[in-house]
């Protein structure tokens, strides 16, 4: 014979369940809340403007000087590059560029580097930060986990437009960031 | 012809950009707030870091000249991830009180970092990492100019459990305005089964200062990296027993404003596999009987024979 379960017991069952439901979610005391610092100094320095001198159309450029690059926080620190497009009509490519196009390329190395010793891969920069390695920005130099007080030397390379109508003045900014490790 | 008009503009253009001579000057930025990690944060609340353990961003400007600067959030990419951390749902939910500086040569910026959970059980029990990236706007004058940046790394736990109304912490007392120096330590060329005083051998003590005006209880502990909050350093590994590091004393109380210098005892046992390896240990300095603990991390690295 099947047996019937009266009305009040189901409840009392849903009670319980519920119950124990409400108590799995708080099943235990919370936590203490741990807060920890790693104590990091992160603070880098860099020499600037860079001087390109005048530069024509569809020419290269190895910038005669370099920005020197020093961690001079307390950690190791690695760097990213990006640049900002000039906002008068320029745009920056990792290609040999066009019309109205220029290409920045950035490498770290200790004595100015020839201009095929960058390549568009490994050297060329974006609007994009992307981070330094054993090959990207690198020449004898790298920007990948710098000691502290560790100096590197950035050497920049211009390829100007194919031909521009712009008639503004550019500025193009690089930014160097650094970051733990 | 057009193209030789172009041509044209293109070197006067040129001339305009780069031949404009500007003084070499070197531009910076610093910051001590590298990597912060709070653990068991509660869904549903919003925290204030000043509030709950006198924590927050500063940014000095190391540059000889004035800059803007900016700090925005950023959702780290999958090579920034550290310790099992997934990113942020949304970036709306850190907040600064502050974004936008103008500082003069070695003035800071300052800002709260205010984290908010939304309440939704999904995030219990979870792992974020968030960028804050501090970064100077642009530079003097024309043509190439470098700007600077740093970035941030925070990384937070969800509790697995709700808390009631009256176990929930967003503010304390707690401060982790205290110093745990050197901030690094290396050791090169460390012989098996020898016991090592630093002290003896590099001339270096920690030193923990209580700069607030309160008695505190510190603790201090080696930790592997694997039992820490922090990540590897690149070329060393973790190592296997972290009390191969031993202190001097690993329970005190400073009263305010005081000092403690504490000796550090090195001893890696005749193991072969250790030879030729470059560990890192983490010290771990921490504030006890609080409502929240708060910690400062150093490292010790030991090149082994």
């Amino acid at each position: 014979m099947k047996k019937t379960v009266p009305f009040f017991a189901k409840g009392i069952i849903c009670f319980l369940m519920l119950f124990f439901y409400a108590s799995a979610i708080h099943a235990a005391n919370p936590a203490t809340i741990d807060v920890t610092v790693t104590i990091q100094n992160l603070s880098v320095t860099a020499t600037g403007p860079i001087a390109f001198g005048t530069v024509v159309a569809s020419s290269v450029t190895v910038s005669s000087d370099s920005s020197h690059v020093v961690n001079d926080g307390n950690v190791t620190e690695t760097y990213s590059l990006d640049l900002t497009d000039p906002g008068g009509g320029w745009t920056g490519v990792q290609a040999a560029p066009a019309a109205e196009q220029y290409c920045l390329s950035a490498q770290f190395n200790s004595s100015e580097p020839t201009a095929v010793s960058f390549t568009y891969a490994n050297e060329a920069l974006s609007t994009t930060s992307t981070a330094c390695s054993a090959t990207k920005f690198a020449g004898d130099q790298t920007g990948l986990s710098v000691p502290a007080s560790g100096a590197r030397y950035l050497w920049f390379k211009f390829e100007a437009p194919t031909s521009t109508t712009v008639t503004t003045e550019q500025t193009i900014v690089v930014t160097i960031t650094a970051s733990a490790g | 012809m057009r193209i030789g008009l172009n041509r044209i503009y293109a070197i006067a253009l040129s001339f305009l950009v780069f031949a404009t001579y500007n003084v070499v000057e070197a531009g910076g930025l610093s910051t001590q707030l590298g990597e912060v990690v709070i653990e068991n944060l509660q869904i549903g609340q919003a925290y204030n870091l000043k509030e709950l353990a006198n924590l927050r961003l500063i940014v000095t400007n190391t540059s000889d000249y004035g800059v803007d600067l900016r700090m925005d959030i950023l959702l780290p990419d999958s090579s920034e991830l550290r310790k099992g951390a997934e990113p942020l749902p949304d970036t709306t939910w850190v907040n600064l009180s502050q974004n936008l500086f103008k500082l003069d040569p070695d003035e800071k910026a300052i800002s709260d970092i205010i984290i908010s959970i939304p309440e939704d059980d999904q995030y219990l029990g979870k792992k974020y990492q968030v960028t804050i990236w501090s970064h100077t706007l642009g530079g003097k004058g024309t043509g190439m100019f470098l700007a600077f940046g740093l970035k941030t790394r925070i990384i937070f736990t969800t509790d697995t459990v709700r808390a009631t109304k009256d176990q929930v912490i967003t503010a304390s007392d707690a401060s982790v305005n205290f110093t745990l120096k050197p901030e690094e330590i290396f050791l090169d060329n460390v012989e098996l089964g020898k016991i090592y005083d630093l002290e003896k051998k590099t001339g270096l003590v920690l030193k923990i200062t209580n700069p607030s005006k309160h008695e505190q209880t510190f603790e201090l502990q080696s930790l592997t990296v694997g039992n820490s909050a922090t990540t590897l350093t690149k070329e060393y590994q973790d190592v296997p027993d972290a009390s191969y590091l031993k202190f001097s004393e690993s329970r005190f109380v400073l009263p305010p404003g005081s000092t403690k210098t504490i000796k550090m005892f090195l001893e890696f046992p005749p193991k072969k596999e250790y030879s030729g390896k470059k560990y890192m240990f983490v010290i771990h300095a921490l504030t006890v009987d609080q409502k929240v603990t708060t910690g400062v991390y150093s490292r010790l690295y030991a090149s082994i024979k």
